[in-house]
């Protein structure tokens, strides 16, 4: 399967992820706001 | 960054852990924070997105557009903070920012389907608790893609946990990305001995 990378200008996946209660959130969730993702890990 | 937040602007906190909420736990309760922490335990937005840096920031426009991709961010940077700011009040320009490093990983596209193959079969070793195969798998991804240090230092965890708790070893991981470098350096001039160097 050929992996298409998300570039700038391009629509974001709608993926969903668990938030730290096992709650999911889905990235379109956010839509009709400006959403910054900042991406951290604890290592 | 929370006093950013308003009616028009959300911040989202991304944990690429692959020691899940458990990890990332202590680092959101320690910020007092009252924004949202996901976890993208298997990075699977990281592999959406091609970004093979942590921390990063990715601006995402209300339509759901991908406007701006700032890797190697800091929240306590000025100019970080000043295209926080111009995204928020609709000023910011599309843009992608990449520091330089030491590295750079170029793969013919054969090859970076190989490393995708190889990451996912990692992460799924890596949830059936196969914790060593997973390492040997995301090893295999690392040497055809040095630059990407997430899988790196997903290894580093999983091979060195007791560099990462209870305190993460910094000086240690410095020592070990440059023993690490100089190991791939020679292995590349290994194999260019041959007839099959690559030239990029």
């Amino acid at each position: 399967m050929k992996h298409e990378v998300v570039t700038v200008g391009c629509a974001m996946p709608d993926l969903t992820f668990p938030d730290l209660n096992g709650r999911p959130v889905r990235l379109s969730d956010f839509r009709g706001k400006k959403l910054l993702i900042f991406v951290w890990a604890s290592w | 960054m929370e006093t950013l937040a308003d009616t028009d602007f959300t911040f989202l906190s991304m944990a690429a852990d692959i020691g899940g909420a458990l990890a990332a736990r202590p680092f959101h309760e320690a910020a007092k924070a009252s924004f949202t922490t996901i976890v993208d335990c298997e990075n699977v937005l990281g592999r959406a997105l091609d970004y093979k840096i942590i921390p990063n920031s990715l601006f995402v426009d209300e339509h759901g557009f991908l406007q701006g991709k700032w890797l190697s961010f800091a929240l306590d940077r000025q100019e970080c903070l000043s295209a926080v700011e111009q995204f928020r009040r609709g000023t910011m320009l599309p843009f992608e920012h990449v520091p330089q490093t030491p590295l750079t990983s170029t793969m013919p596209p054969l090859e970076s389907e190989l490393v995708t193959t190889q990451v996912r079969l990692g992460a799924a070793l890596k949830a059936l608790g196969r914790d060593n195969e997973a390492a040997d798998e995301w090893a295999k991804a690392l040497r055809s893609d040095p630059a990407n240090f997430v899988l790196r230092k997903q290894i580093w965890l999983l091979r060195f946990p007791e560099r990462f708790h209870p305190t993460i070893d910094f000086i240690w991981q410095k020592e070990q990305l440059a023993r690490e470098h100089a190991e791939e350096d020679a292995w590349r001039r290994k194999k260019c001995e041959g007839d099959s160097c690559s030239i990029a």
